[in-house]
């Protein structure tokens, strides 16, 4: 009897250092967090947010969301990621958007304007179309986002499976070799729709900062 | 003999990748996923919030507090669209035209290069002008391959800018447009243009110092 009120009183004791441990790791995580975000948002610029649990992409500045953009699948493969904002150093897709270069060379215009009219008009601009919906984003610290769009088909499911048949197989081996180096190795996947993922693109810039939690 | 020697390479090789993958997995597997979502009861999420109150309550003031006051102009540079907000409220959606991301080179002299994006970040409006009159950058003359004028009066356009204009820093302003079926569309040369009436809205509901944030 009296070793079971012993027992009983030890379990208790261990459920409430566990809960009040948990309580203890939720606050902090939250408090880095605010931390975090309040030293991105004392600078005029653009930052983003990435919510790995509730799958979203939050673009902010001043602390105000300016654009929310729902993630459609998350992968997360390495290290865990410390609540700090992480820069953003380079972006790297297949087919990089190209700008128009103007001419302005008098002869070449007057030669435009004696097109038709129907020729004549072609909108030369860099537009959200142009953006690639897949691509890497290289973060610091060892860091990469990848985004795929998440698009219906026969060919895409087919492109699909082959990412994630990379994905499976590569990423083991970036770890062993990232672990020989000692140095962190963290890898994102999220699958965004189509005019998202351009957005991102377009938006997220080299030296632009990213909060992932 | 080559073929048991091709066969036992092949195993010694499948046998190392295999290895690989699976101490890379370990190596991986060491880390909690970051994914996993918090395993929180209702009475520990309550009293999680009373902490977090008390705690970082200050913190959140102080982000709370750096968010714009009053009415604030919100421009989507990829989609060309400007709102025009106060607090979480959209008091205006407008369609606009943002910058073209072209590349224009000075053909001869200094040889200088423009690229016609609008900004990214915040900024704000610090002058507001009825009936404004362009002064032709030096862009706009190299870009119809004209000579660039010496003299200012030889560089002002009336009537370009539509009846409105908000300046918002480094020479870019929100104002009119002529070319009302391109709104929509990246075609200005960094400025944002607008449609009339939106314009006009833009210009009565926003006094000078304004904050102006384009992404």
């Amino acid at each position: 009897m009296r070793l079971r009120t012993i027992l009983s009183l030890i379990y208790i004791l261990f459920a409430l250092l566990l809960s009040s441990g948990t309580r203890a790791e939720a606050l902090s995580s939250k408090e880095e967090l605010l931390h975090a975000e309040f030293e991105l948002a004392q600078k005029p610029q653009i930052y983003f947010m990435l919510n790995l649990r509730d799958k979203k992409i939050y673009f902010k500045a001043r602390g105000i969301i300016l654009k929310e953009i729902p993630v459609e699948d998350v992968k997360f493969w390495g290290d865990l990621l410390a609540a700090t904002p992480y820069t953003m150093a380079k972006k790297s897709s297949f087919s990089t958007p190209v700008r128009d270069t103007i001419n302005p060379n008098i002869e070449e215009a007057e030669k435009e304007e004696k097109k038709d009219p129907k020729e004549k008009f072609q909108l030369k601009a860099l537009e959200l179309s142009d953006m690639p919906v897949s691509y890497t984003l290289s973060l610091d610290d060892n860091v990469f986002i990848s985004v795929k769009p998440g698009e219906k088909g026969m060919i895409a499911g087919l492109y699909s499976a082959a990412n994630a048949l990379n994905w499976y197989v590569s990423r083991p081996l970036y770890t062993i070799w990232n672990t020989i180096k000692k140095r962190p190795y963290t890898a994102i996947h999220l699958r965004l729709k189509k005019e998202d993922a351009q957005s991102l693109y377009w938006s997220f810039v080299e030296g632009g900062k990213i909060i992932i939690y | 003999m080559k073929k048991k020697i091709l066969l036992i390479a092949l195993i010694i090789t499948a046998s190392l990748f295999f290895l690989f993958e699976i101490t890379g997995w370990y190596l991986a597997s060491r880390h909690a996923s970051a994914v996993k979502p918090a395993k929180e009861d209702a009475s520990l999420k309550k009293r999680t919030a009373k902490i977090k109150k008390g705690k970082n309550g200050s913190l959140d003031e102080r982000l709370r507090a750096l968010s714009p006051k009053g009415v604030y102009i919100v421009i989507d540079t990829s989609g060309n669209r400007l709102y025009l907000k106060k607090g979480a409220e959209t008091m205006l959606e407008a369609v606009v035209s943002c910058g073209s991301g072209n590349i224009l080179t000075e053909p001869s002299g200094k040889k200088r290069t423009w690229v016609f994006d609008s900004p990214r970040g915040e900024y704000q409006i610090k002058t507001k002008v009825v009936n404004p009159i362009w002064v032709k950058p030096d862009w706009a003359f190299v870009e119809e391959g004209e000579e660039i004028p010496q003299k200012t009066e030889d560089r002002m356009e009336s009537g370009m800018l539509g009846d409105y204009g908000l300046a918002f820093g480094d020479g870019y302003l929100i104002h009119g447009t002529l070319y009302t079926r391109l709104l929509g569309r990246n075609v200005s040369h960094g400025c944002v243009r607008v449609g009339d009436k939106d314009l006009e809205a833009v210009y009565k509901q926003t006094p000078i110092g304004t904050k102006v944030i384009l992404f």
